[in-house]
């Protein structure tokens, strides 16, 4: 049986992302951890068919539970419905581009602090000062992250051969004519 | 196989796996990250502590004259102490009395803190089961008690801190005074701040702890020493805990309950002292 080309691809970045998850720590002045994880998670989601995205998706969110003491099911299920999202996103404008990729984990995070303090919430006020200071911080924190995790991942999908730039004999893209 | 198939059937496993297995998961996940948890640990401890000497070496020298005579008085101190410790066995043999803490505490480097939003509930120890670590062990530093062992692998273990809202510890305070008696009751983890309390710049601090089911006729002056009671089962007597902030009655008015500041300093810990082998914890 030949092996799936993206499998290793997949299984290096996944690990890549779990070491700079749990090795990066958090700013100093919020505890809000750069979702690697997360964005690794996005990056094969837009790029690759859903059996593959969901895969990675899964382990991400179960990667990023296992070492962030939460409930093994609290990440999964929220990057399966940020899945469903970016899918609809991505009818209309969302590519897999460093860019846009930044700018998708940036938000995500900051929706993903909600979900967990929804998720792991225990005693006290849902949401307080110290909540939002975390917010705040979860954009910034969740951009680099992205930009990272973007950057490194189509890396590692142009030296692995998964991805080719696109040849003459296929054609010009539209994108070229106006040149 | 075509190849979009095996994706679909790895995606079965995978939930497969998680359904069925998730404790083996979370070890194995934690197992495959601690080589490089520990790499930067030794990177650190090594080449960083290396460089910084070689950019200070005149404080160095200065630490290294302090740490001499550090050493020094400690050996005055321990030969008191072994002293002491003899005559300590003497009067146990007498009264036939067997030590509270059997077991020994090992030093564990902390390799992480909890992920993305557990980042004051947990830390992560680079010690575990294969260097004699259990579940509910006890963990403390110098300054007080930190936690206890909530999860263990083979090379790692997860502390549950004090300042989880989870956390519960049988505490007593030290000395209350004449004629009180013993003034016991429950610590419980600070979790989140109320939303009355005006001190927002208060910020990524740990809340101090709440001390339940204290004696309501008596009063505890602040700055009292709270320490482990043994009563829970789990840490052993006389433990350092926190120091008492101020009391007041609880709402039912049945039993007072006063905050607590953790001695130990959680934002800064690197180096950790689990029980291991036969403590209070073990069944």
């Amino acid at each position: 049986m030949r092996l799936d080309p993206n499998l290793p691809v997949v299984a290096a970045c996944l690990f890549a992302a779990a070491c700079a998850q749990e090795l990066v720590p958090a700013p100093p002045q919020a505890p809000v951890k750069a979702v690697f994880l997360t964005a690794v998670g996005l990056y094969f989601a837009l790029t690759r068919p859903v059996a593959m995205a969901l895969t990675v998706l899964v382990w991400a969110g179960a990667l990023t539970d296992a070492l962030g003491g939460l409930p093994l099911a609290c990440t999964l299920t929220f990057l399966m419905t940020v899945y469903v999202g970016v899918r609809l996103l991505q009818r209309a404008f969302l590519e897999a581009t460093v860019f846009q990729g930044t700018l998708l984990v940036g938000c995500v995070s900051v929706v993903q602090v909600v979900w967990t303090r929804l998720w792991a919430h225990a005693g006290g006020p849902l949401f307080s000062w110290e909540t939002l200071v975390r917010l705040e911080w979860a954009l910034p924190v969740g951009m680099a992250a992205g930009f990272v995790g973007f950057a490194v991942c189509g890396l590692a999908d142009r030296l692995s051969g998964n991805v080719r730039p696109v040849k003459e004999s296929d054609g010009v893209l539209w994108a070229e004519t106006n040149r | 196989m075509k190849q979009s198939k095996m994706w679909v059937w790895l995606l079965v496993l995978s939930l497969g796996a998680l359904l069925f297995a998730s404790p083996r998961v979370r070890d194995v996940a934690q197992e495959a990250v601690y080589p490089s948890a520990n790499a930067r640990l030794w990177f650190e401890r090594t080449v960083g502590v290396r460089a910084r000497a070689f950019f200070s070496r005149a404080r160095q020298g200065a630490r290294n004259d302090q740490l001499a005579r550090d050493v020094a008085r400690l050996q005055v101190v321990e030969a008191s102490a072994d002293a002491l410790g003899a005559e300590v066995d003497r009067l146990r043999a007498i009264l036939d009395f067997k030590p509270s803490v059997p077991g020994q505490w090992i030093a564990a480097p902390v390799l992480s803190r909890g992920g993305t939003s557990a980042v004051w509930q947990s830390v992560r120890l680079g010690k575990g089961s294969l260097q004699g670590v259990a579940k509910g062990a006890p963990a403390i530093i110098p300054d007080g008690v930190v936690g206890r062992v909530t999860d263990v692998s083979p090379h790692t273990c997860e502390v549950m801190l004090i300042s989880d809202p989870n956390s519960r510890v049988a505490c007593e305070l030290e000395t209350p005074g004449e004629g009180v008696g013993t003034v016991r009751g429950i610590l419980f983890g600070g979790g989140s701040r109320s939303a009355d309390d005006p001190h927002l710049t208060l910020l990524y601090v740990v809340d101090p702890l709440r001390l339940r089911y204290l004696d309501r006729d008596f009063t505890p002056p602040p700055r009292t020493r709270v320490v482990t009671s043994g009563l829970g089962l789990t840490f052993p007597k006389g433990l350092t805990i926190g120091y008492l902030l101020e009391s007041k009655l609880e709402s039912n008015g049945l039993s007072r309950e006063a905050s607590v500041v953790p001695a130990a300093d959680l934002t800064a810990l690197e180096t950790v002292f689990v029980l291991t082998g036969g403590g209070p914890h073990a069944p």
